[in-house]
């Protein structure tokens, strides 16, 4: 793929769309751009060009859940970190051929950066950095993963959103290294593959037919325990890791094209609320609150 | 005496009588689905009053004078309803966001994965969830006024009005940063972090007579090695006075981060670096 190709000029505006979405604040749109970012880097046979996308949706998520905090946040200042990060990744992959190395290296930064913005108030006066314990913690859930495979048959379990959030957790508060960011990025892409496989695992009648999640998703799991496992932290290449995030991407691109989210999807068995009894308890919480604030 | 269906309690009793067979969990889970889905429209239909800071500083001299027990107790209960009423501000903000921005919203729940081609998110941060009902119902139960007073209570609407975007706009001021700012907040880690305590006391302001902050970096033609970092306030409207007393405020909220931030043991090898950052930060108001 040259410069000039077609595919490639098209996914330079994806990119161009991403900026202009983050530089707008709209962050929801800048996640579906980098999502077409992913798809359009299959569908144009340059599997390399997904990572941009990847990154770029995590920047997108993140700025997310900044811009709707529950409390006030340093957005403003934030948005001067990412917007460098988007600058060098923009650079970077004004080539086809870019260096994947140097765009981890683009990532580490940003996110060693942007992670002070995503902790709170508390997290920021007491938690310093602590490489080794990021280390060892991560270690720990990847061998958990490895001994507790069979939780992601159950229909109700949330096993890999339980690791991401322990994973970001401990990166947010004392930083992440190469290893540790591969981990993250990996697991989170297993995650939005196994919605799918997990989703289409379920039968009519509510049962779980797991032969799915075994062959797909213990194989991803077990490729992904062998390959950061298996070695020196130090020795884990960007190509390896790529190559395999790049899989699990393809996969997962590839399930939206089938079933977008129009799937069954797992619902609670639950107790449906009559309109009356919403309405009631809407004006009942609206009250009490209003009661709480009134003037004495 | 009874019980109208707005009632809590009311409302369970009436749901364990439909649905005999459910156990207590499925009921309080369904309830909980639904307030999660619901709670916007509930903060969007709620009458926050504004609090104004002379009528604060005024109250706050006043209770100087009372009993230290009486004092201790008026000041929690001001301080909780401060807090619940700016919570309640920011609950209300974000939820007019949360509809702008949501295709599907309508009262049903949010897809739990919005991760393809469509508006909602798929990771509002597992670990806090903002919406949570139960964060707020904590707040609600937390506070207890001093002297229990019974307020006739005042008519909520019957259907849920949409809040005035023009009512939020100014309620948050725009913040804007020049590129030599922006360039400096990722060159500078101590830079950004100042800014970050800065621009996060700034929004928590909740003041609806600024409508836009603008950080600039200014240099001196005689002195470019000079750089100042220059906060330029543009007031929503108001005189001369008005505008003259909102500026003393900005400045008085910009210097209280800056003093926060000193006090943190993260920053004790950095205090002249701090102060030299404060020296060099200046804030103007366009009182055109």
């Amino acid at each position: 793929m040259t410069n000039r190709d077609p595919a490639f000029s098209a996914i330079r505006q994806d990119i161009e769309a991403v900026k202009e979405a983050f530089s707008k604040d709209d962050f929801d749109n800048m996640n579906i751009f980098s999502n077409r970012i992913m798809s359009n880097a299959f569908l144009a046979g340059n599997r390399k060009l997904a990572l941009p996308g990847f990154f770029m949706k995590e920047v997108a998520l993140q700025f997310g859940n900044l811009k709707r905090a529950r409390k006030p946040t340093a957005l403003s200042t934030a948005k001067a970190q990412g917007e460098s990060f988007l600058k060098q990744l923009d650079a970077l992959t004004m080539k086809p051929d870019f260096d994947e190395q140097q765009l981890w290296q683009y990532f580490k930064e940003y996110y060693n950066n942007i992670r002070k913005f995503l902790m709170n108030d508390m997290e920021q006066k007491v938690y310093a950095e602590n490489p080794e314990f990021v280390s060892l913690t991560t270690r720990h859930l990847l061998e958990y993963l490895r001994d507790n495979k069979e939780v992601l048959t159950d229909r109700e379990n949330l096993f890999l959103r339980g690791l991401i959030n322990e994973l970001s957790r401990i990166q947010r508060v004392h930083g992440a290294d190469f290893w540790d960011l591969y981990a993250y990025s990996l697991i989170t892409a297993l995650e939005r593959l196994y919605d799918y496989i997990l989703r289409l695992s379920l039968k009519v009648d509510g049962s779980l037919d797991d032969s799915k999640i075994r062959k797909t998703i213990f194989g991803f799991a077990d490729k992904i325990i062998e390959l950061l496992l298996s070695q020196e932290k130090e020795k884990v290449t960007v190509s390896a890791v790529d190559e395999l995030l790049f899989e699990l991407i393809y996969q997962w691109r590839m399930y939206f094209i089938y079933y977008m989210e129009k799937m069954p999807i797992l619902e609670r068995k639950g107790i449906e609320l009559s309109e009356e009894t919403r309405e009631a308890l809407g004006v009942s919480i609206a009250k009490g609150l209003e009661k709480k604030v009134r003037r004495k | 005496m009874s019980r109208t269906m707005s009632e809590p309690s009311s409302v369970m009793d009436v749901l364990v009588e439909l649905n005999p067979d459910a156990s207590p969990t499925e009921i309080s889970e369904s309830i909980v689905d639904w307030l999660e889905s619901y709670l916007p429209s509930i903060a969007r239909s709620i009458e926050v009053p504004t609090i104004s800071p002379i009528e604060s500083k005024l109250r706050a001299l006043l209770l100087k004078r009372r009993k230290k027990a009486s004092r201790v107790r008026e000041e929690k209960y001001w301080s909780e309803r401060e807090k619940l009423v700016e919570d309640l501000r920011q609950l209300q903000i974000r939820s007019e966001d949360f509809v702008a921005h949501s295709s599907s919203f309508n009262g049903h729940p949010a897809p739990a994965h919005g991760d393809f081609d469509s508006f909602m998110f798929e990771r509002p941060s597992f670990e806090e969830h903002d919406f949570s009902p139960g964060k707020l119902t904590y707040q609600i139960e937390a506070i207890s006024k001093p002297d229990e007073v019974e307020v006739k209570p005042k008519k909520v609407p019957d259907t849920v009005p949409p809040i005035k975007k023009e009512d939020l706009r100014h309620r948050i001021p725009r913040i804007t940063m020049d590129k030599n700012i922006r360039a400096r907040i990722v060159a500078d880690p101590l830079f950004s972090h100042t800014l970050r305590f800065i621009e996060t006391g700034l929004r928590g302001m909740s003041e609806p007579d600024v409508q836009e902050l603008d950080f600039i970096l200014r240099t001196d033609i005689e002195i470019p090695t000079w750089k100042a970092v220059v906060l330029k306030v543009h007031p929503v409207s108001g005189d001369f006075d008005q505008k003259t007393r909102l500026w003393d405020r900005v400045d008085d909220v910009v210097r209280q981060c800056i003093r926060e931030m000193m006090n943190l043991n993260l920053y004790v090898n950095k205090l002249e670096a701090i102060k030299e950052i404060n020296r060099n930060l200046f804030i103007e108001m366009d009182l055109t």
